[in-house]
């Protein structure tokens, strides 16, 4: 029924926990002092009063046992101050066992132990044993007496010693703990996990409520709140089912009020992003972030590929909407630092033993996601699939992955501020700051969309870091990835006061958890660069000074970075990392590569370029590109994939519904000749219209400097006499100055 | 010089009623204002057309004939232009200065009438 405390293994405890042993052995050490002569004085049941009991209170695996044990280890070194009883486990009670029962046989243990110098009280406790024994008889046994008479001294008897066992347990527990020279000591029982004995829930409770309403007795309890409120529900639910849960709910709180109340309560929380990441299970050495970079070393050894999980346990913040894809239990949190242990070698090749790894580490991140999405997700279709790749031999030479395909989790970002109007005829860029991210998903066979929890679109996001590590994203049959819709969105572009559909600066794809973090980051650290908003050759050149960002693992911009360069400069350096990290299969680098063919030429426009500059860029990028896959040095990409995103960024410019062709894009007709884009012929309809636009603005520019403030400015709502007065005279002044020429 | 037409294309007006407002032309309505406008602009066109064509390169000045005719090199124009902004710019600003003090008189001799009116 009770378990001894092995001493050696709790000598080392997760970091975590240490404070809360402090604070709750405090607790305990002023219930010792609150437990005066004033709450003792008298006998019997005057001298209960409010019962008090301890309570640890966390979810399963925050480590509530192993603080329970740790206290109780700490308050057996103090002896003189405190008995502490082993700690009980009421799923192992057998069915004649109680709380008090248990309560009493350790207590005798412990009398036992020491028979010479407590032989007084064993007596004592066999006669308070008996008395609550013969309190607990139950009515049928007593059925069985020869006569009415017998019956009725029996169950006088009984509910006699119901009565007197309070008083014999108080006076009992007087002599056990008072001490001639020091003061009185505390009897602590420690009871683990009452809720995995549900059907005795009922009686455990009212028990420890005796136990705590004892004068020298402190239980002290650790359960999982919600488990325990359950339990109690159901229960209540059997006798009561004619109230609605709320009202039993209410009723069990106060019952758990009466019995533990708020001052001594510890709630366990889930662990920091930084707890997590400089976690170490008790006795090991290394933390979980180091163990991570590890892990990520040796598996982009292994598959060739930059694999960098850091981002999984950056301690300093994540976007609002992102938390860290790792457990926050430290149970969980153990088999990961297990998994990931280098010293506990697993039988097999290299590419096997990365393969069970994997495939641990996906079965614990996934579960937020698969609990949210249970509808989609079952043991036969998970929401990753590892498939081992092996060769004649049978061994795995190559590890293949998956994302499940009927996932419809969508990314909704958020930006922080509105854009402001600008002056017409202006050429302007405005930016916002990425303010935070939600998942949402159709639910299956409906239209309804469900915001997923901050965990469960981390660990997604996590899982497809995994995936796109092991399998390029072209590969993939559907990933979900902040792209060209999330950056339009972040951004209002105008050319010469053309409202356009925000195309000309795409920010690369991101798609793993840990590209999603680096990626708002520079963004953000681009917008807070403050950019004068009509500077349009400083913004095109601060975006490829992301994309480079992006693609080093860098996670802020500075100015410094891109401004001394001119604009071809930076595109020079951009092509020739292309050419360094294409036939790379990293997601990363992948995403930098579909940048760089699609997405950058999207800023070639005239508004920028001149159409000479344009042409020399627009040929090296192409001549570039098309050496790629002539010799297939670009990893995971065809030929025939160049120009999709190009194509589908300009598909959302054109007005589909009246099929015009918007006059801004004329701008663009030059490089969508060149690189070959579908859509060239139809800019050629507006390229002419463009440029007279272009050509009245530059000579506009001329006559009136640009000045920085876009206040507007306010005119009368209605004709008045004034304004009237005011125009004739006006007009006839300027038609006198024109004479006067 | 054809350079009213580039001026209006240019479509700064935001810009030219905020001078508007400037000199003292707020109880206009909006469409009273872009009438207004159109007028500067015109005079504005014509005065600077008329000086810059003393100034000018006749290479520049051949240039944006062609391109009013709907031939020539747009992009060596603004080339052109570019690099004959300094006398461009003198000169506008010249002209819009004159316009300016005139315009300001104009809005204050009204409003001066308006408020003996109103006194009275």
């Amino acid at each position: 029924v009770t378990n001894m405390i092995d001493l050696d293994a709790f000598e080392r405890l997760p970091d975590n926990l240490a404070a809360s042993v402090d604070s709750i052995t405090e607790a305990i050490r002023d219930l010792r002092v609150v437990e005066t002569p004033s709450r003792r004085s008298g006998s019997g049941l005057a001298a209960s009063t409010a019962p008090l009991a301890v309570a640890i209170m966390g979810d399963r695996g925050t480590g509530k046992t192993t603080l329970l044990n740790a206290v109780c280890v700490t308050l057996q070194e103090e002896a003189d101050e405190y008995i502490v009883l082993p700690i009980m486990r009421p799923e192992s009670f057998g069915y004649h066992d109680t709380v008090i029962s248990t309560f009493l046989a350790s207590l005798y243990r412990w009398v036992a132990a020491d028979a010479t110098e407590r032989s007084f009280a064993i007596e004592d406790i066999t006669r308070v044993s008996r008395i609550y024994a013969s309190s607990r008889t139950p009515v049928r046994a007593l059925e069985a007496s020869h006569n009415p008479i017998d019956f009725a001294e029996d169950s006088l008897s009984v509910s006699r010693s119901s009565v007197s066992f309070l008083a014999e347990l108080a006076e009992l527990l007087r002599r056990i703990t008072s001490q001639p020279l020091s003061g009185r000591r505390l009897i602590v029982v420690p009871i683990d996990d009452p809720d995995l004995a549900p059907e005795l829930l009922g009686t455990i409770l009212r028990d420890v409520r005796t136990l705590g309403s004892m004068p020298g007795i402190v239980p002290l309890l650790c359960f999982s709140t919600a488990d325990m409120q359950l339990e109690l529900l159901a229960e209540r639910r059997k006798r009561y089912d004619w109230l609605p849960n709320s009202v039993l709910n209410r009723q069990i709180e106060r019952e758990l009020d009466k019995v533990f109340p708020h001052k001594y309560r510890y709630e366990l929380r889930p662990l920091t992003v930084f707890e997590r990441a400089i976690f170490v299970p008790p006795g090991r050495r290394g933390t979980l972030g180091r163990l991570v970079g590890l892990f990520s070393d040796s598996l982009s050894g292994l598959i060739d590929a930059d694999v960098d999980l850091g981002a999984w346990l950056r301690a300093s913040g994540y976007l609002p909407g992102l938390t860290s894809p790792l457990p926050a239990n430290p149970r969980l949190l153990v088999q990961v630092w297990e998994s990931l242990n280098p010293s506990n070698p697993l039988p097999g090749t290299r590419m096997q033993v990365a393969s069970i790894i994997i495939q641990r580490l996906i079965s614990l991140i996934e579960r937020p996601l698969v609990l949210e999405l249970s509808e989609d997700f079952s043991d036969d279709s998970r929401p990753l699939v590892i498939t081992e790749v092996t060769d004649a031999q049978g061994s795995v030479v190559a590890l293949e992955a998956q994302m499940a395909p009927n996932n419809n989790l969508r990314l909704i970002i958020s930006r922080s501020k509105p854009f402001l109007n600008t002056r017409s005829g202006e050429t302007a860029v405005q930016t916002s700051r990425l303010s935070g991210i939600t998942g949402d998903v159709r639910r299956k066979g409906t239209d309804e969309r469900v915001g997923l929890s901050k965990e469960a679109v981390s660990a997604h996001l996590a899982l497809q870091e995994l995936a796109v590590q092991l399998t390029p994203m072209s590969e993939q049959r559907r990933l979900t990835y902040l792209g060209e819709d999330d950056w339009r969105f972040l951004q209002d572009i105008r050319l010469s006061g053309h409202q356009t559909a925000n195309i000309s600066f795409l920010a690369p794809p991101a798609t793993t958890f840990s590209d999603v973090c680096d990626l708002s980051d520079i963004w953000n650290s681009l917008v807070d660069l403050n950019l004068p908003i009509y500077d349009f050759h400083t913004y095109a050149k601060a975006h490829i000074a992301l994309a480079l960002a992006y693609l080093d693992s860098q996670r802020a911009l500075r100015a410094q970075g891109f401004e001394q360069f001119e604009y071809v400069e930076l595109f020079e350096l951009a092509l020739s990392r292309y050419k360094e990290v294409r036939s790379r299969r990293s997601g990363r680098q992948d995403a930098y590569c579909t940048w760089f063919e699609d997405h950058l030429p999207l800023q070639w426009h005239t508004s920028l370029l001149t159409e000479e500059v344009i042409e020399t860029l627009a040929e090296r990028h192409l001549a570039t590109v098309m050496e790629g896959f002539a010799d297939s040095r670009r990893a995971g990409r065809r030929r025939d994939d160049f120009l999709v995103y190009f194509d589908r960024a300009m598909r959302i410019a054109l007005r589909e519904s009246d099929a015009g062709t918007p006059t801004y894009l004329g701008g663009y007709s030059k490089v969508a000749r060149i690189l070959g884009s579908s859509y060239a012929d139809r800019f050629d309809t507006v390229a002419d219209e463009w440029r007279m636009h272009l050509l009245g603005e530059r000579a506009g520019d001329v006559i009136v400097g640009a000045s920085d403030d876009p206040s507007t400015s306010s005119f009368a709502e209605e004709a008045t006499e004034e304004g009237k007065r005011l125009l004739e005279r006006a007009m006839k002044a300027l038609d006198q100055m024109e004479t006067d020429d | 010089v054809p350079y009213g037409p580039y001026m209006a294309a240019s479509g700064r007006s935001a810009l030219n009623l905020e001078l508007l407002a400037r000199w003292g032309f707020r109880e206009l309505t909006r469409a009273q204002a872009d009438l207004l406008l159109k007028r500067v602009n015109d005079l504005l066109a014509s005065r600077v057309g008329h000086e810059a064509s003393q100034y000018l390169s006749d290479p520049a000045l051949e240039q944006f004939e062609a391109v009013r005719l709907g031939a020539g090199d747009e992009s060596s124009l603004i080339k052109i232009l570019d690099a004959e902004v300094p006398n461009f710019r003198a000169i506008t600003e010249r002209h819009l200065g004159q316009i300016g003090l005139v315009m300001e008189r104009v809005a204050r001799e009204v409003k001066n009438e308006m408020r003996k009116e109103a006194s009275r």
